[in-house]
């Protein structure tokens, strides 16, 4: 059988939906239907690729496959390596479903579609790239190259009230990046040549050199998660969108952090900087805790949502810090059921916001005359908060018993969190669920049937998942 | 002597013969006749460059090398997108292009020369001519009031400049007896360095760094590029920039080794100012050609920094940045011909408000070059940047990687300005229909920026041949 090159075409195909999306019309008449025909199908196409690739890989975690090597340059000598594992297929299938849900979710919305479109393609390849990157330069490129659509999403579509928000936003991001090269680049001479990123740890340097490098790396990481005490340039951004694709690809920044860790930051780190594993897991537990009170007092359902993600995000990473390997296909399994649920109860809050704004409504009681709207936000609340309707539900059990195991205080602190930014969920859930007599004829409309059977078909997804996401693979 | 090594100078004095000639005889003359005539005349002076490039004409005085040939290739091609897209902007406004295309050939023509030159009069010679006649070139304009003071100023530091230089060359030469490079370089490495004799070299690498525009010789350039006509500016910010540092390198390497050597804690300095105002003063801009100015200052600063250690592989690198950013910063000049309003110009940054409405295709092709002169992956401008940051680490020079990082964030931030005014501010004017050929130019850079990172070992590796034969 020829062999197919699954992640060079998961990476191209998004490029070529853009270049479609170029040449398609997008006028009024066509009112951005053909772009988001293109975008939608380079979605499912990809979607396509990775469950072959699938089908093509074993669901052993860590054992890269599908392995790619390119030579890009000669001097210096520069391959660029590309493999995959369960783990990596399992996350880019969950970035591909939260897209194109945020894309389900913008579909109505005519205004620049184009540009929408074409910058949410390029956001996918990209992350395709990073997320099957084997060597330190393939991943550096994507990892940089990603913020160029995120700041162009946020910044057109994202509706912020202060750029300068922005601004500080993308200056940080590439101070981490700008690190992180110069980290990369000391290794890559270190190592003098090809280096692969489950190698990094092998590396032994002068004891200043190895506290520098791994400094920056940590720091350079550390700056796509909203932790302490940057959280607040992050958040300021990040929950501040009102765009649902937008809010999606703006959040699904710190999975980048939190994978990057993953692959950079393996079991067997350099003693010498054991003290940043320290620190991480200090200021992690400080940033859950703080950022799920904020959202607990908060009144916006956008930072609450934000800070849900958020404390998720930090509760994964230290999941994944756990001293064995066995618990990062669990954090994986969480992830990839956390990203649908997130992506769907943004569009299905964006879908009431706009209700709200349109009719000047209360968010009280808003939902008590959705139906529909109400049953699947209901749902994905539920399934949010760890409750047995998807994956989240046994792998969070598994990460929290590790995490009790290993190390009880920060565990009971992480709990806490959790708890909080459930809460935080469970009261915006009632509230807008409350029966409210309205004498006003201005009542909210509820999701087409086409939305509601789409959401409940997401619904579906993540009841499959809820063993195993990956019911579907051999062996 | 050997005439057909010099074919290609020929060509372009008599190119510059039959433009005067028709513009003395020839009743109907349009800005297209001057450029039609331009082009062929540097098609003809390109087409000999490449096939007589290893031929001297006069052995130890004008001579033709792979080193010499690289650099007059890219003074030809970028001159020849120059004159094109100049040529829209003479027809939109209707001003006799005779000066401006007859100046250009003369500039060629001295810059050219300057490159084959092996000995020091011949090249300070050529190269002090072609840059006191920028002079006349700055005043090709329309609005006399902005440019005048500008090249008043320009003509007073040049002259200053160019007797130092020409008073440096005539002692030099007295005292070693010849202006051969060779010559010159045994003189120092046989000869105790006195005051003068180091004097007298540092004046002729110095005045090298003034032309290119190098902090703290950077004064003129923001003015010179933000007062000039569009074509002036776009043919001073890259054209003159390629023989500049072709020469430096070959003086370095050939002729003033030792005064050279001397000079590097100051240069050090110079390049570390220049990352610094280049980044810095183009946050303090609003004119979009200023900003690519102090742009420009920017990437000379790493380029003069890697210079410095002087080995095939900072030469190879310094070359690779130099190229993948005046490849961008051509591409944002080449994109400033398609901004006009009424039909005026614009160069304001508030005036460009809103142009991915009207003009997405120029604001996107904007947008990927000011990236790529970042040095974002996956552009072009990544291959530069990753050719300095591997130089940088692989010589442990850590207080360079922290500067250049400092400033590349700094740059970033004047980008977002003008990324933020393209595209996230409402539309306040409405702009003119562009030329098709500026499409067309802005498509062909486009391409070259995103399809040569995609396999870069065949181009890099013509390059790494040509430079190889310098330090060699």
């Amino acid at each position: 059988m020829p062999h197919i090159p699954y992640l060079l075409i998961l990476i191209l195909l998004p490029l070529c939906g853009i270049f479609f999306a170029m040449c398609s019309q997008d006028n009024d008449k066509t009112k951005g239907r053909n772009v988001l025909s293109v975008a939608l199908l380079s979605v499912l196409a990809n979607i396509a690729f990775i469950i072959a690739a699938f089908l093509n890989a074993s669901s052993e975690y860590g054992k890269m496959q599908l392995k790619e090597t390119y030579l890009w340059l000669e001097s210096p000598k520069i391959m660029l390596s590309f493999g995959v594992d369960s783990f990596s297929l399992l996350l880019m299938l969950g970035v591909h479903l939260a897209l194109l849900i945020g894309i389900w979710g913008v579909r109505n919305d005519y205004v620049l579609q184009k540009s929408r479109m074409i910058f949410t393609l390029l956001f996918l390849s990209l992350i395709n790239g990073f997320l099957a990157a084997l060597d330190i330069i393939s991943f550096f490129i994507f990892f940089e190259a990603m913020l160029i659509p995120l700041f162009m999403l946020i910044g057109m579509f994202g509706e912020i009230k202060r750029q300068a928000g922005l601004f500080r936003f993308m200056l940080y991001n590439l101070c981490g990046v700008l690190l992180l090269f110069a980290a990369i680049m000391v290794l890559y001479h270190h190592n003098k040549g090809a280096l692969m990123l489950n190698q990094i740890s092998d590396i032994r340097m002068s004891r200043t050199k190895e506290i520098v490098v791994w400094s920056s790396i940590f720091l350079a990481f550390l700056s796509r998660i909203p932790i302490w005490p940057f959280h607040s340039w992050v958040s300021a951004v990040s929950s501040g969108i009102k765009n649902p694709l937008v809010f999606i690809v703006a959040n699904l920044m710190p999975l980048s952090g939190i994978y990057s860790f993953i692959r950079f930051w393996p079991q067997s780190m350099p003693d010498t900087v054991v003290f940043v594993m320290a620190v991480l897991e200090i200021i992690s537990v400080i940033s859950m805790l703080f950022i799920a009170l904020i959202g607990l007092i908060n009144k916006d359902i956008q930072y609450k949502i934000f800070s849900f993600m958020t404390v998720y995000y930090i509760f994964f990473l230290l999941g994944s810090f756990l001293p064995t390997d066995q618990i990062l296909l669990n954090v994986g399994f969480s992830l990839f059921a956390f990203m649908i649920i997130f992506a769907a109860i943004e569009v299905l809050v964006s879908f009431q916001e706009d209700e709200r704004e349109e009719k000047n409504l209360s968010a009280e009681g808003i939902l008590y005359k959705m139906p529909r709207a109400s049953a699947v936000f209901t749902f994905m609340v539920f399934a949010g908060l760890g409750l047995p309707l998807s994956a989240m539900f046994i792998n969070n059990f598994v990460i929290v018993s590790g995490l009790l195991v290993y190390n009880f205080s920060t565990a009971v602190v992480a709990l806490l969190a959790l708890i909080f930014v459930a809460s935080a969920l469970l009261k915006e859930l009632f509230v807008r669920r409350a029966k409210v007599e309205t004498v006003s004829d201005n009542l909210p409309e509820d999701i087409s049937k086409l939305d509601a059977c789409f959401m409940w078909m997401v619904a579906i997804v993540l009841l499959m998942s809820l063993s195993d996401p990956l019911w579907f693979m051999r062996g | 002597m050997n005439w057909f090594a010099l074919l290609p100078e020929i060509f372009i004095l008599l190119t510059l013969a039959v433009l005067v000639l028709v513009r003395l005889f020839r009743d109907r003359a349009t800005p297209k006749t001057f450029y039609t005539l331009s082009k062929y005349g540097i098609l003809a002076a390109f087409v000999a460059t490449l096939v007589f490039y290893d031929q001297s004409f006069w052995s130890g005085v004008y001579e033709n090398s792979l080193h010499s040939t690289l650099f007059k290739v890219f003074i030809y091609l970028f001159a020849a997108v120059t004159m094109f897209l100049s040529a829209k902007y003479f027809l939109s406004k209707d001003y006799s292009s005779f000066r401006f295309y007859s100046l250009i050939l003369c500039s060629i023509l001295f810059l050219t020369a300057g490159l084959s030159a092996q000995d020091i009069r011949l090249c300070a010679a050529v190269l002090e001519l072609g840059f006191l006649l920028n002079f006349y070139l700055i005043r090709c304009s329309g609005n006399d009031d902005e440019t005048y003071p500008v090249s008043i100023n320009f003509m007073i530091y040049a002259l200053i400049w160019a007797v130092f230089v020409l008073w440096g060359v005539w002692n030099l030469t007295q005292i070693v007896g010849s202006g051969r490079f060779s010559d010159i370089a045994l003189y120092y490495k046989n000869n105790s360095l006195s005051w003068q004799l180091y004097f007298y070299g540092a004046f002729l690498l110095l005045a090298l760094l003034y032309k290119l525009g190098v902090a703290p010789f950077h004064f003129w350039t923001a003015d010179v590029f933000g007062a000039a006509i569009l074509p002036v500016g776009s043919y001073l910010m890259i054209v003159p920039v390629f023989a500049y540092y072709a020469v430096f390198i070959q003086l370095a390497a050939e002729a003033l080794t030792v005064p050279f050597e001397l000079l590097k804690p100051a240069l050090y300095a110079f390049a570390l100012i220049s990352i610094f105002i280049g980044a810095i003063g183009a946050n303090g801009e609003i004119n979009l050609r200023r900003i690519m100015a102090y742009s420009r200052i920017f990437v000379l600063g790493i380029v003069l920094v890697l210079l410095l250690v002087f080995n095939q592989e900072s030469i190879f690198s310094s070359f690779i940045y130099l190229l993948v950013s005046m490849l961008a910063l051509g591409g944002v000049f080449a994109a400033f011909y398609a901004l006009k309003s009424k039909g005026d110009y614009l160069r304001r940054l508030n005036e460009l408000s809103g142009l991915a409405e009207s003009k997405p295709f120029i604001a996107a092709v904007m947008l990927i070059f000011m990236v790529s002169l970042l040095g974002f992956p996956p552009l072009l401008g990544f291959l530069g940047m990753i050719s300095v940051m591997n130089h940088f680490v692989a010589y442990q020079d850590y207080v360079l990687i922290v500067a250049v990082m400092i400033g590349i964030v700094v740059l970033a931030a004047a980008y977002l300005r003008v990324i933020k005014t393209f595209y996230f501010d409402m539309k306040r004017s409405n702009f003119d229909r562009a030329d098709t050929g500026i499409y067309f130019i802005l498509l062909f850079i486009l391409l070259i920026v995103l399809v040569l990172v995609l396999n870069p070992k065949y181009f890099m590796n013509d390059i790494e041949l040509a430079l190889r034969g310098i330090i060699a």
